[in-house]
Parts: C-alpha cells; sequence; structure tokens
C-alpha cells in the first residue's frame, strides 16, 4: 500500500478534524469520570437508594469487554476471511451455497439461544459468550469476502494468471488487496455488531459493560442500564470511526 | 522457434481447435488472423499453457512445454491482453517489474529494467515511473502493458487483440512502436487479431484459421496474391484486396530504372500505396524513385496497376 494515502498525523490542528481520536477521548473520559458521578445519578434518579453501579470497576467491565469480542473476532476474522476465499477457489465452489445457509443460520439463531445452549456443555462465563459472538460474526465477514473477491475486476486476474502468477500469488498480491476494502468493511459490521451483543453475556457471568444493563433490568435499577448503555454505545462508535480511518488509510 | 504441432483442445462437443500444425520462426512476427470463435485467442493460450490441449504438443526452441510447470514456462513469456490488466493498485514500475521481482532479481537490476523498458514503450521514466494506471490513458496504459509483458527479457511474445480496444490514432501509434520494439530487440512475436489491416502491417507471417483449422499460412503478400480458398480470400482481401496488395508490394519491383525522371525522389523501399497516395496529391502519373544505392529510376502509374508478377 502507498505511504502518500495516510493522513498526516503531525499538529493539533490535525487532531480535530479526527473523529476516531475525539470518540475514544470521549470513551476513555466517560470511564475515569463515572465513579466520580454518584451526586449526579442521585439527581437524576432520586428514588435509587444505589445510583452508581459498583459491583465491578468500569475499567474492568470495559476491558473484559473488550477481551472477549477481541478474541471472537480474531477468530471471526481468521475463518471468516478463510472460509471466503475457500469457496471462491476452483476446488471449494461446490461449498459456496451450504457455508451461506450455515452462515446465515448463524446469524439468524439469536444469541441468547446459543448462550443457552453453550452453559450446560461448557460452564459458565467468557467461553459461552465468545462461542456466541463468533457464531453471529461469521455472516457479514463471510459475505463480505466472498463479494470482495468475486467483484476483483477480471482483466488483472487474468493478467495475473498470464504473466505467471502461481494461484496463491495472484491471491495475496492481487484478488485480496483488491477485495480488501469490501472486506474490511464486513469485518466492520461484524466487530461493531458483537461489540453490542456482547453485552448480553453479563447473563452467563461473563464480565462484560452489560453487566450493569443486566443488572439494572433485573434489580429495576434504570441508572445501571444507562451507565452500561453509555459506554456500550460510546466504545461501538469509537470502534467505528477507527475504522474509519483503516479505510481511508486503504485507499 | 515455436513449434504447435497438431494442436487439439475440445470445449465440450465443440472443437475449438483442430489438428492446428504451425511454425512461426524465431525473431518473426506471427499473427493469428480469423473470425470470432475461429479458436486464435485458444490457440494463443494453449502456447502458454492457460488452458491445456487435448491433443498435440507445442515446442519452444525444441522443448516440450508439457514437461515445464505452468507458472515457469509462464514467466518465460510475454503476455498482452486487450483488457490490459494493470493490477490498479501498483505504481507503474511495480506493475512492469511484476515477473522480475517473481523471478528474484536484485532491486537494482529491476529499477535499471524498468527506467529502460518505459524508454522502450515511449514514456518518460521520470514521469510515469511512480503514477497508477488510473492516471494514464488507454494507449499509455497498453504501453506499460507490454513493457510489463517484456519485463523478464522474454524470448516470445504473445499478444491477444492488444490494441483491440483503443481508437485508431492511438492504435496505430501503438502498432508503430511495437514494430520498433520488436526490431530493436529481436522477440518472437505471435498476435492474435481480428483486423486484418493490422496483421498485414504488423506480421511477416499470417495464419488464417476458420472454426479452429489453419486455412493458410504465409507471408500477407501471399496470402493476398494466392488465396487458397474463396474465406481466406474474403477475409484478407475482400473488396480491397487490391489495396492491400498496394500495401505490401514495395517500389523498387515496379521500377524503370533506365528512366530518369526529376522531382524528389520516393524510396525504392516504400510500398506501392505510398506512391499512389503521391500521384493522387500532386496529380501526377510519373515519379522519381531512388534506392538505398543511389540508382535512380520513375514508376508511373501504369506500373503502379500492373498485375502482380507473383500472381496466379
Amino acid at each position: 500500500m502507498s505511504a502518500r494515502a495516510l493522513p498526516s498525523t503531525g499538529g493539533i490542528h490535525h487532531l480535530a478534524g479526527r473523529p476516531a481520536i475525539w470518540a475514544t477521548l470521549a470513551f476513555l473520559a466517560a470511564l475515569a469520570l463515572l465513579p466520580f458521578s454518584d451526586p449526579l445519578f442521585h439527581a437524576l434518579f432520586p428514588e435509587l437508594q444505589r445510583p452508581l453501579y459498583t459491583r465491578a470497576s468500569f475499567v474492568d467491565l470495559a476491558l473484559s469487554h473488550a477481551a472477549l469480542v477481541g478474541v471472537a473476532s480474531l477468530v471471526v476474522v481468521s475463518v471468516g476471511i478463510g472460509v471466503g476465499i475457500f469457496v471462491t477457489r476452483p476446488a471449494g465452489r461446490d461449498f459456496a451455497g451450504p457455508v451461506d445457509t450455515l452462515t446465515a443460520v448463524g446469524q439468524t439463531f439469536p444469541p441468547t439461544a446459543v448462550l443457552a445452549l453453550a452453559v450446560p456443555v461448557i460452564g459458565y462465563g467468557g467461553a459461552p459468550t465468545v462461542i456466541a459472538l463468533i457464531a453471529y460474526g461469521l455472516l457479514p465477514v463471510v459475505s463480505a469476502t466472498i463479494a470482495g473477491l468475486n467483484a476483483v475486476p477480471v482483466a488483472p486476474v487474468q493478467a495475473a494468471d498470464g504473466i505467471g502468477l502461481s494461484p496463491a500469488g495472484r491471491l495475496l498480491k492481487v484478488e485480496l488487496p483488491l477485495a480488501a476494502p469490501v472486506i474490511l468493511s464486513g469485518v466492520r459490521t461484524s466487530v461493531i455488531l458483537n461489540i453490542g451483543t456482547a453485552t448480553i453475556g453479563s447473563t452467563v457471568g461473563a464480565l462484560t459493560l452489560g453487566s450493569p444493563i443486566i443488572e439494572g433490568l433485573s434489580g429495576s435499577n434504570p441508572a445501571y442500564v444507562l451507565q452500561g448503555a453509555i459506554l456500550v454505545g460510546l466504545f461501538a462508535i469509537a470502534t467505528d470511526l477507527w475504522f474509519d480511518e483503516l479505510e481511508h488509510a486503504l485507499h | 522457434m515455436i513449434v504447435l504441432d497438431r494442436l487439439t483442445k475440445h470445449f465440450g462437443a465443440t472443437t475449438a481447435v483442430d489438428q492446428l500444425s504451425l511454425t512461426v520462426p524465431t525473431g518473426s512476427i506471427c499473427a493469428l488472423v480469423g473470425p470470432s470463435g475461429c479458436g486464435k485467442s485458444t490457440t494463443l493460450r494453449l502456447i502458454n499453457r492457460l488452458i491445456e490441449p487435448d491433443g498435440g504438443r507445442v515446442l519452444i526452441d525444441g522443448t516440450d512445454t508439457a514437461g515445464l510447470a505452468p507458472v515457469t514456462l509462464r514467466r518465460r513469456i510475454g503476455y498482452v491482453i486487450q483488457s490490459i490488466g494493470l493490477f490498479p493498485h501498483w505504481s507503474i514500475a511495480r506493475n512492469i517489474s511484476t515477473v522480475p521481482e517473481l523471478l528474484g532479481w536484485p532491486e537494482a537490476r529491476i529499477e535499471a529494467r524498468v527506467d529502460e523498458l518505459l524508454d522502450l514503450v515511449g514514456l518518460d521514466p521520470a514521469q510515469y515511473r511512480e503514477r497508477r494506471p488510473h492516471e494514464l490513458s488507454g494507449g499509455q496504459q497498453q504501453r506499460v502493458g507490454v513493457a510489463r509483458a517484456l519485463a523478464a527479457d522474454p524470448d516470445l511474445l504473445l499478444m491477444d487483440e492488444p490494441f483491440g480496444a483503443l481508437d485508431p490514432v492511438t492504435r496505430d501509434g501503438l502498432q508503430a512502436a511495437l514494430i520498433d520494439i520488436q526490431a530493436r530487440t529481436g522477440k518472437t512475436v505471435v498476435i492474435v487479431t481480428h483486423d486484418i489491416d493490422e496483421a498485414i502491417r504488423l506480421a511477416s507471417l499470417i495464419a488464417v484459421l476458420d472454426k479452429g483449422r489453419l486455412i493458410q499460412q504465409g507471408a500477407p503478400r501471399d496470402l493476398l496474391s494466392r488465396p487458397v480458398t474463396p474465406f481466406v480470400e474474403a477475409f484478407v482481401g475482400g473488396p480491397h484486396r487490391g489495396l492491400r496488395l498496394l500495401q505490401v508490394t514495395p517500389v523498387g519491383e515496379r521500377t524503370d530504372y533506365g528512366n530518369v525522371t526529376s522531382g524528389e525522389p520516393i524510396a525504392a523501399e516504400a510500398t506501392l500505396d505510398v506512391a499512389l497516395e503521391r500521384m493522387v496529391a500532386g496529380s501526377i502519373d510519373r515519379l522519381p524513385v531512388r534506392d538505398r544505392a543511389g540508382r535512380q529510376g520513375t514508376l508511373s502509374l501504369a506500373d503502379v496497376v500492373a498485375r502482380e508478377v507473383t500472381g496466379p
């Protein structure tokens, strides 16, 4: 990739034009300031005795949340892109239909149901959550990889074959780079979806930013729900904007 | 020397190439011509094994290509296609250096080669080296396509309707560039075209194909003056056969060297169509001629339209 397409990072006024940095700062600020917001939530929710979630620190929740999404996304990206590549090769073309169905099932199958089925087998905590996130996040990556590879113009591929690139060389040097923007948009969709979906992991004991939300819902404490929702929202927005940056860098 | 030996390829029930035998001498340009679906592109793709034959062999300088790994074979053969197919995400320099890089050339040699090739195809290296394909016109892109094909200095260049998608002026320029490049590098070129004028202009050997069969092969002049079937006659000549014969006949052959006329002489190596154009433009029926040795003579309109000496 050419370096000249990367936006310059020097100078404070460049920061101002980069919303990803602002959103990240807002997320970090919320994490840092929420523990001191007791008076604010007392004022907002006077009827609640303990309006500030304190069972776990927000930083721990955020780190655990990010780790769950991160692990699931690593698997989703490697498996999803791998499967997408496989079914667009001559050897795997016959599997395109079944894979399509399978990933669609993975996404239409409710993540809560995945959790319910996984817990008896592997127990409570992060593991069933990661499994649910993987099942839920595969579809956008697989279908974007297939769409991206199928949309690569014919001429460079023909030329690559004709001048003697090996099939693997053609894939790595020509097809994947040309499909990269489409694949990246699929990864983006998957990761953002799963930042939201990971919150339900707290129903099976995983530590996530959904923990205050779940506890707030079961304990009729809307302040907890609000605190969790603000953090998850800011996390998702910041991540989404970083994907924006990445897409610009790719062009 | 390229030898196609009873080459055969079926696609389902149709026979795309049928027992085709053809010998292309080293250092010549051979044009495969014929109507759409005649098997000319398939033949070209059989040479670098983009498709595998159902029968027959391809020998390059005596080596049966079936014994080589296809990828190795293709890196030794230049390949240019109508749709050009530059890699849009790479600079012009990186596009050209694709095959040398695959072959593991040292960086300095690759850089020097890129500049040398840009010069060869008529693009200023300083100006074009770092550009992206989309910043170039179609004609410039195909010049880069030719440079990329020649990058690893292959002895053989395959071209599949390389100038078919370009406008006539650009096509003209690229044909001239190809003639020049071939003269300077001595490459063996096999070019597929449905444009008989292009074939006549570029090739020393034309092979006319129809329905997968080789109908006739020979020098452009042979085909024009002695077509073996009405199909060849119609395809290579059609209504313009007489005019095309003028394009391949040198002035010297019709010149009366005993007779000197005044005026600006035409070279004996020029072709009759150029002479006729000058007569028409100047409203004259005689032209002074001078050959390389300085011999002088006269070409008259009657000589131009005289019956082909070698004709039937």
